[in-house]
């Protein structure tokens, strides 16, 4: 009896207090467990959504969309994209889950066109919530997840021009450009359905710039490719003091100590000599501007292809004719203005004597197309002979004007003891040498060769824009009668009808300003258009800016503008680095 | 002859004593494992909000000093703190051409929470560290790679518990 | 017939006993439950802080690495050739063999680096990797953090052209426009897409 009640008294209360023991642990193991679960969530999402958005190049907040496959048409709420340091396309895709119960919030992530390795970021997200839809009317945030009227998860996309909503049409890129405002930073918001907890992610793109607008200005080919290897690939000799002038890099690929010999002070300038070498210039005095030392450069015109023979008329022996293939050595002596066309001379040419050779819109080709066997064909421009060529302005040979066959070796001499011979366009010869030794001097477009000779007088300039004067043709008379053939208006191939026009090429820089001055007398058209008569008041020269596109330029003009006599025309060029040249021609009114 | 059954006299009291006993000392041992675990799981949440907060506010720092499109950032500059709507907020100080300007670096931590930055050093590239100068002995740019700020913030939880991080900005391009 | 008060009944004896030892068996592993998901949450956050002060440090030594590499004429010659993404050969590291190391959060960064300068490009192409100083071997691969790739243009302020004369960063003959603006093309947070 006495057990009995002690045992009545005192078990109540222990048991009590046990029962209140067990209920609270199965009471809050179930919260507990949770907690720690939502909080488990929040930190792997930080972890990985921070980082994604900070390698982010382009953001999308669009949901009907799948930035990463398998995501489902209207699951995403963000949607991420970059490339790696491997070259791989990266797409990341923030969104929920698919046919789970409760939905989870996911983040995909597809690498290249890899099977897509999905991440449950948040588990506990809807946890006991009803299927929740995603869209991007959301009253505020550009993107969410809405489950009973609750807004559970969302996306804010803040732009760089203040609004949320730029990347709800499409992918943008995380920096301003074209239709892209950039995007500043980025917000997840999540509330944790069932528990309450909330949190909040801020995370900014560190891509802040285009790999377009990278490239520092100017940076275009180098003007001077010497191929070859060895010392003295470029070599000027002689007591002549003519500088060999490169209007922008010079680049020669020898690794070899003094692979540039030169004989005196200041006898090469240039932008930039790039070089494999360290000390590439002998002596060094002779060049005092910076270089540079990388990697050996390829050949800018090694996918160029040899010219085809097909439709080509065939000369044997004989003086130059028009476009065509010359099998035979071809020896100019008077003067001569070349055709537009492709000219292949498979044993060389040879202008000499007072001979002034013109052309444009010329392709030259020396050598036999397409031949594996050895070639020693060249250029030769001797004695007082002078050229003055411009390049084709369309592909395949656009800014080519001489191209000597990859196994000929025969040196191409194109300066002459005269004057200054102009060539417009790029001189190509991969194994060969081109010599510009001589007191006339020689202007190029560019120069790819094997290696380079110099000396005399004359000098060399290479790069630079180069302009030239379609119409009128210089040493032409033309009259003023309607559109006789004869007239300006008849012999007139420019665009307005009677302009004046031309082409600029640059093939180191881009042209900026062509401009042309007019002369009569010793007075120059003062530049404006006249109902009568052109005004020759100004002082010369006096240098209108003329209209141009592209390659091409004109002057609009009228043949009742000008009265009898001989007019000299002078054009120059300006391009983007500061360089110019001028050419001038003279034509008369009959 | 047969044994005389045992008296179970005593042996219900005897056995629920030592049962409550042992219940008792169990029950006291999973109370406090219990405890301890609700008490982790608050420290655990703390911690993970904690964390979201100091990145969170690095990331709103370094977007509104170097990356933004009008960024804040000045060599020399240096920090203050202000009440914003009762909220104390750093503020970034510049000085160019004799005019101060301050720009409050805006974050709104949840409630209960509280960051603060701490300092911002600057980058000394001769020692190769970073040095607690003031911004009057502050290095120039152009030439010292001075264009290197760094913070360190600090996030604190209600419960008094705190995560620090450090961070650094560059002069924009 | 055994009389039925004569049958041994089945001693009731330590059964409460049992029945304790079934509650606190239970209760426990309950808690015991508890205890364990605490411990690996917890050991997990210090793993994610971690994890954390290790990007942003390596973010600070990246920045200070390209800011540091802005204004410096490349040592000739270059360190690799070719100069790929990641780098081959024998990078360049900030900072430099014999200067302080960058600690940030605690922990000790270095960024490797490789400078390319095509022919006529007024610039530096450069691409860093940030990784803790203990990878250094394996920064280049497994131990990489963050890899970016910076274009530094070299062209004087106010010049069209750096082929222009007198408008490009000079080499060892004189004082240069080196780092006149920069741009980062890309930064890509290593472990970011897997």
């Amino acid at each position: 009896m006495l057990e009995l009640l002690i045992v009545l008294g005192i078990l109540p209360l222990v048991i009590g207090a046990i029962a209140v023991v067990t209920i609270s642990s199965f009471h809050n193991q179930a919260i507990t467990s949770s907690r720690f679960a939502t909080s488990h969530d929040a930190q792997i999402t930080a972890a990985y959504f921070v980082r994604d958005v900070q390698s982010a190049i382009t953001v999308t907040s669009q949901t009907g969309v799948s930035t990463c496959s398998s995501d489902g048409s209207s699951t995403q709420l963000l949607g991420l994209s970059w490339t790696n340091a491997q070259g791989q396309a990266v797409r990341v895709s923030y969104g929920l889950s698919i046919g789970t119960n409760p939905t989870f919030l996911v983040r995909r992530s597809c690498v290249d066109s890899a099977k897509p390795i999905t991440t449950n970021v948040s588990v506990e997200l809807f946890n006991g919530l009803s299927t929740p839809t995603v869209s991007n009317s959301c009253g505020g945030p550009t993107s969410c997840a809405v489950s009973g009227g609750q807004t559970i998860a969302s996306v804010t996309v803040n732009c760089g021009d203040g609004t949320t909503t730029c990347a709800n049409s499409g992918p943008v890129t995380t920096y301003a450009a074209g239709s892209s405002p950039g995007i500043k930073s980025i917000v997840l918001f999540v509330h944790e359905g069932q528990s309450k907890f909330q949190y909040t992610l801020v995370a900014s793109p560190r891509n802040q710039n285009s790999a377009a607008g990278a490239t520092p200005p100017g940076s275009t080919g180098p003007p001077l490719v010497l191929l070859g290897s060895g010392s003295a690939v470029l070599k000027c000799s002689g007591s002549g003091k003519g500088p060999v002038t490169v209007y922008g890099a010079a680049a020669v690929n020898s690794s070899s100590p003094g692979s540039i010999v030169l004989n005196g002070n200041d006898m090469l300038q240039a932008s930039e000599v790039y070089t494999q070498s360290t000390a590439p210039v002998s002596p060094a005095s002779a060049y005092t501007g910076p270089y540079v030392v990388g990697p050996k450069i390829s050949d800018p015109y090694a996918g160029l292809p040899d010219p085809s023979t097909a439709g080509l008329t065939t000369y044997g022996s004989g003086g130059l004719n028009g476009p065509g293939i010359y099998t035979s050595i071809v020896s100019v002596t008077s003067t001569t203005t070349m055709a537009s066309g492709t000219y292949i001379f498979e044993k060389g040419i040879k202008i000499s004597g007072t001979t002034k050779l013109t052309g444009s819109g010329v392709f030259i080709f020396i050598g036999v197309p397409n031949s594996s066997a050895a070639q020693n064909a060249g250029f030769q421009l001797i004695g007082t002979a002078v050229a003055n060529l411009s390049p084709m302005t369309t592909d395949p040979y656009a800014g080519v004007l001489i191209f000597e066959a990859r196994t000929n070796i025969g040196t191409l001499q194109i300066a002459g003891l005269g004057s200054t011979s102009t060539y417009g366009g790029a001189i190509y010869a991969p194994d060969a040498t081109v010599d510009t030794s001589g007191n006339g001097g020689v202007a190029t477009g560019s120069i790819v060769s094997n290696s380079m000779s110099c000396g005399g007088n004359g000098g060399a300039s290479i790069g630079g824009p180069f302009p030239q004067v379609t119409f009128p043709v210089a040493g032409q008379s033309y009259t003023t009668n309607g559109s006789n053939p004869g007239s300006w208006a008849g012999q007139n191939p420019c665009s307005p009808n009677q302009a004046i026009c031309g082409t600029a090429v640059d093939l180191s820089g881009v042209v900026t300003t062509i401009q042309m001055s007019l002369q009569s007398g010793s007075k120059c058209w003062d530049g404006t258009l006249p109902s009568g008569k052109a005004s020759f008041s100004a002082s010369c020269p006096k240098y209108i800016t003329v209209s141009s596109s592209g390659t091409s330029w004109y002057q609009a003009w009228s043949q009742t503008y000008l009265g009898k006599g001989t007019y000299t025309l002078t054009i120059q060029a300006i391009d983007n680095a500061g360089f110019s040249r001028t050419t001038t021609i003279s034509f008369t009114i009959s | 002859m047969p044994r005389a059954p045992r008296s179970d006299d005593g042996d219900t009291l005897i056995e629920v004593m030592i049962a409550l006993l042992v219940i008792s000392v169990t029950t006291a041992a999973l109370m406090t494992g219990l405890a301890t675990s609700i008490g982790a799981s608050a420290t655990h949440r703390n911690l993970a909000t904690l964390d979201t907060i100091v990145r969170s506010y690095a990331e709103t720092i370094k977007a509104d000093v170097q990356l933004q499109a009008a960024p804040l950032y000045q060599d020399c500059a240096w920090i203050t703190t202000t009440n914003v709507g009762g909220i104390p907020t750093a503020q970034y100080n510049t000085k160019s051409g004799g005019v101060v300007t301050t720009t409050p670096l805006t974050f709104t931590p949840p409630a209960g929470y509280s960051v603060q930055l701490d300092f911002l050093h600057y980058w000394n590239s001769t020692t190769y560290s970073f040095n607690g100068d003031s911004s009057t002995t502050c290095m120039s740019a152009g030439g010292d790679q001075s264009g290197i700020q760094l913070f360190q913030i600090t996030a604190t939880s209600p419960t008094r518990s705190h995560e620090s991080l450090q961070f650094v900005v560059r002069v924009p391009t | 017939m055994t009389p039925r008060s004569q049958v041994p009944r089945r001693s009731d004896e330590g059964a409460i006993l049992i029945l304790a030892l079934v509650f606190m068996v239970s209760v426990g592993m309950i808690t015991i439950g508890l205890l364990s998901v605490g411990n690996v949450s917890l050991f997990t956050t210090i793993g994610l802080q971690s994890q954390r002060n290790v990007e942003y440090g390596a973010d600070a030594a990246l920045e200070a690495a390209i800011q540091s590499v802005r204004y410096q004429a490349p040592a000739f010659p270059l360190a690799c050739q070719p100069c790929d993404q990641p780098c081959v050969g024998s990078p360049s590291t900030f900072p430099p063999a014999g200067k302080p190391t960058f600690t940030v959060n605690g922990r000790s960064f270095i960024v490797q680096y490789c400078i390319s300068i095509p022919p006529a490009y007024w610039g530096r192409q450069v691409s860093f990797t940030a990784c803790e100083a203990a990878n250094a071997a394996s920064c280049q691969s497994t131990g990489a953090l963050i890899q970016a790739s910076v274009v530094y243009s070299d062209v004087k302020a106010g010049c069209a052209s750096g082929a222009t004369f007198g408008c490009y960063g000079a080499g060892p003959w004189g004082p240069g426009f080196w780092g006149t603006t920069l741009t980062v093309l890309h930064w890509n947070v290593v472990a970011a897409g897997a």
